[in-house]
C-alpha cells in the first residue's frame, strides 16, 4: 500500500508544450482523474507515470522515492488502456498471469491468483479461451484482471470504457469503483467522459493544453467552474456574455442589453468587468413571474425529444439562443417565459484561460 | 450462394493455371521411360551424382541465406517499428535494390565489391587488406542474393511489425517485461507465424 505518488512533469514534442509543468500529490486509496478533451494531454501524464515515454523535465516520487529513473517493468504498475492491449496469442489465464509468471512466482500460486483475480473480475471459467473470443466488455475485465493480479503499487487506466456501447459502460463504471474500494487501490484515471469523471473520482484534475484548469472534488468541478472552459464541459450549455452591473457578496447582477442575470459568482468580480453567464439546461424552468432580472422571454425555435425530457431551443428577444430541458412538450413557435434561477447561473469571468 | 458465385472465377484459374499443371507433373514423374508407375524418376534423380552436387550447391546458398536475410531483416525492422530519426530515407535506401532490377544490381555489386571495385581499392590504400575475391564465387552469390531479397523481406517484416499494437507492448513493460522478455514473449510469437514464409524467397 502506498501513501502518497508524487509528480511534477513537463513534456514537450519538438516546439510543441503537451504538458506544461503538472504537479499533483496523489494520496494512497485515492481516485483521480485527469479529465479533458482529447490533445490535452492527459494520456500523455499517463504514458509519463507508466514509463512508457521520458518526461523532458520532472520528477515522480512514490513514498518520497524517486522513480522517473525507472523503466516501465520496474515501477511496479498497473496499466488498462482503451483498447484493452489483450495479448492475442495467449489465453485469458495466461494473459492474467502474465505479470506474475514474470516475477518468477511458482506455478502453485500463479495458478490460485489467475482463479481469484478471474472470479474477482466476475469471469470464472473464462480462463482457457482467448481473447478474440470475448466481447468488449469481457476482454476489459481480463485487461483490469491482468493489472491487478501483480498487486500494482497505482493503477494506471487511460479511457478503460470509451470502446464500450452505453449501456455496458455504466456497469463496468461501478465495477472499477467497486474494485478500487475493495482492494484499497490507488487510482489514476483518464478520460473525457465528465459523467465518469464524476461518478467515479475522489479528485477531478481538468486539463487543456497540458495546463491545469481547475482541479477539486467531483462536486467542487461540477457546481463551482472556474472558467468558462470547465463549465463548458461540465455540462453548462449556455453562455451569454454581460457585463458585471453590480456585486453583493458572491452574487453579481450582470446585463447586456435587455438581459439582466443574476448570479454566483466563483471568481471574483467587480462592476464593469466583462463576464459570462453559464446557465444548464436542467436548472431552467418555466415561469408566470412578470419580467425582471432572470426571467426571460422568448419564442420556441426547435424540439427534441430525449425520453424523460424535452431538449427546447428558445430564441430570446433580442436574440440570445437558450437552450433549455424541460418536463412538458411545448410546440415550436409558442411563446415561453423562463426562469433562470440566480443560485444556478454561474457568472464567470470573461476571459477564462485556454477557451 | 452468391459468395460462392462469386469464387467461381478465381477458383476456376487457380485450377486451370495452377493445380492442373502441378498435378499433370506429379503424375509424369510418376511415369518412368519405361512404363508403369514408380518412384524410379526420384531414385535416379536423387542417386545421380550431378544431381547431389546441384542440390548440396543450392542448399548451402539458399538456407544460411535466408536465414541470414530474414534475421538481419527482422533486426532492422524490429529496431524501427515505432519509427526512427530519417525513417523515409533509410527504408528508400533499403528497397532500392528492388527497383533497380538485377543487371544493374549485378553491375554495382562488380564495381563495388569486384576484384578491381571500390572496397579492395580503398582497403589496399589503406593498407588494411590483401586483395581477396567477394565476386564470381561463394560470397559474391551471397551477397547478390541478400541484396536482393533483403528489401522484400525487410519490407514485409517491417509492414507486419509496425502493424502490431503498440498499446501491447506497452502493457507488456507495465507488467514487467524488459525488452527481451517483450520480444520473446509478445513480439515474437507475433511475427513468427509471417517469418517462416520468408523462407520461400532465397530459394
Amino acid at each position: 500500500m502506498i501513501t502518497s505518488l508524487a509528480f511534477r512533469l513537463t513534456k514537450r514534442f519538438g516546439a510543441k508544450v503537451v504538458l506544461d509543468d503538472l504537479a499533483l500529490e496523489v494520496r494512497g486509496r485515492e481516485f483521480v482523474t485527469f479529465l479533458g478533451p482529447s490533445g490535452c494531454g492527459k494520456s500523455t501524464a499517463l504514458n509519463l507515470l507508466a514509463g512508457l515515454i521520458p518526461p523532458t523535465r520532472g520528477e515522480i516520487r512514490l513514498d518520497g522515492v524517486r522513480i522517473d529513473g525507472l523503466p516501465p517493468e520496474r515501477r511496479g504498475f498497473g496499466m488498462v488502456f482503451q483498447n484493452y492491449a489483450l495479448f492475442p496469442h495467449l489465453t485469458v489465464g495466461a494473459n492474467v498471469a502474465f505479470g506474475l509468471v514474470l516475477r518468477s512466482r511458482g506455478k502453485a500460486e500463479i495458478a490460485e491468483r489467475v482463479r481469484r483475480m478471474l472470479e474477482l473480475v466476475r469471469l470464472t471459467g473464462f480462463a482457457d479461451r482467448y481473447p478474440g473470443q470475448l466481447s468488449g466488455g469481457q476482454q476489459q475485465r481480463v485487461a483490469i484482471a491482468r493489472a491487478l493480479a501483480v498487486e500494482p503499487r497505482v493503477l494506471l487506466l487511460d479511457e478503460p470504457l470509451s470502446n464500450l456501447d452505453a449501456k455496458l459502460r455504466l456497469e463496468m463504471r461501478g465495477e472499477i469503483k467497486r474494485l478500487h474500494a475493495d482492494l484499497g487501490l490507488t487510482s489514476i484515471y483518464v478520460t473525457h467522459d465528465q459523467a465518469e469523471a464524476l461518478s467515479l473520482s475522489d479528485r477531478v484534475v481538468v486539463l487543456c493544453d497540458g495546463r491545469v484548469i481547475q482541479a477539486g472534488t467531483p462536486a467542487e468541478i461540477h457546481d463551482r467552474p472556474q472558467t468558462v472552459f470547465v463549465a463548458d464541459f461540465m455540462g453548462y450549455r449556455n453562455f451569454f456574455p454581460l457585463t458585471v452591473a453590480s456585486e453583493e457578496g458572491d452574487t453579481v447582477l450582470a446585463r447586456a442589453g435587455a438581459l439582466a442575470l443574476r448570479g454566483r459568482t466563483v471568481v471574483p468580480l467587480r462592476p464593469g468587468d466583462a463576464a459570462v453567464a453559464a446557465v444548464r439546461p436542467e436548472d431552467v424552468e418555466t415561469t408566470t413571474e412578470p419580467p425582471g432580472p432572470n426571467v426571460v422571454r422568448g419564442t420556441v425555435r426547435l424540439t427534441e425529444y430525449l425520453g424523460r425530457e424535452h431538449g427546447v431551443e428558445v430564441a430570446l428577444e433580442g436574440g440570445p439562443t437558450l437552450t433549455v430541458s424541460l418536463a412538458h412538450p411545448v410546440a415550436v413557435g409558442s411563446a415561453l417565459a423562463l426562469r433562470l434561477p440566480p443560485e444556478r447561473v454561474v457568472i464567470l469571468p470573461a476571459e477564462g484561460d485556454a477557451r | 450462394m452468391r459468395v460462392v458465385a462469386l469464387l467461381v472465377p478465381s477458383v476456376a484459374y487457380l485450377l486451370a493455371m495452377f493445380v492442373f499443371p502441378f498435378a499433370y507433373g506429379v503424375l509424369l514423374s510418376l511415369r518412368p521411360k519405361g512404363g508403369g508407375v514408380s518412384l524410379a524418376n526420384y531414385v535416379a534423380f536423387f542417386l545421380d551424382p550431378w544431381q547431389a552436387r546441384t542440390i548440396w550447391v543450392t542448399a548451402s546458398i539458399a538456407v544460411p541465406n535466408t536465414l541470414l536475410t530474414v534475421l538481419l531483416a527482422l533486426i532492422v525492422a524490429y529496431a524501427m517499428r515505432r519509427g526512427i530519426w530519417l525513417e523515409r530515407t533509410i527504408t528508400t535506401a533499403l528497397v532500392l535494390p528492388i527497383a533497380l532490377g538485377t543487371v544493374l544490381v549485378a553491375e554495382g555489386i562488380n564495381g563495388f565489391y569486384g576484384p578491381r571495385g571500390w572496397l579492395t581499392q580503398v582497403l589496399l590504400a589503406l593498407g588494411l587488406a590483401e586483395p581477396t575475391r567477394l565476386t564470381h564465387n561463394y560470397t559474391g552469390v551471397m551477397l547478390a542474393l541478400f541484396l536482393q531479397h533483403f528489401p522484400f523481406c525487410f519490407l514485409m517484416l517491417l509492414g507486419y511489425i509496425s502493424g502490431i499494437d503498440p498499446a501491447l507492448e506497452a502493457s507488456a513493460r507495465v507488467l514487467g517485461a524488459g525488452p527481451w522478455a517483450v520480444f520473446r514473449r509478445v513480439m515474437w510469437p507475433l511475427i513468427a507465424p509471417a517469418s517462416p514464409s520468408r523462407g520461400h524467397s532465397s530459394s
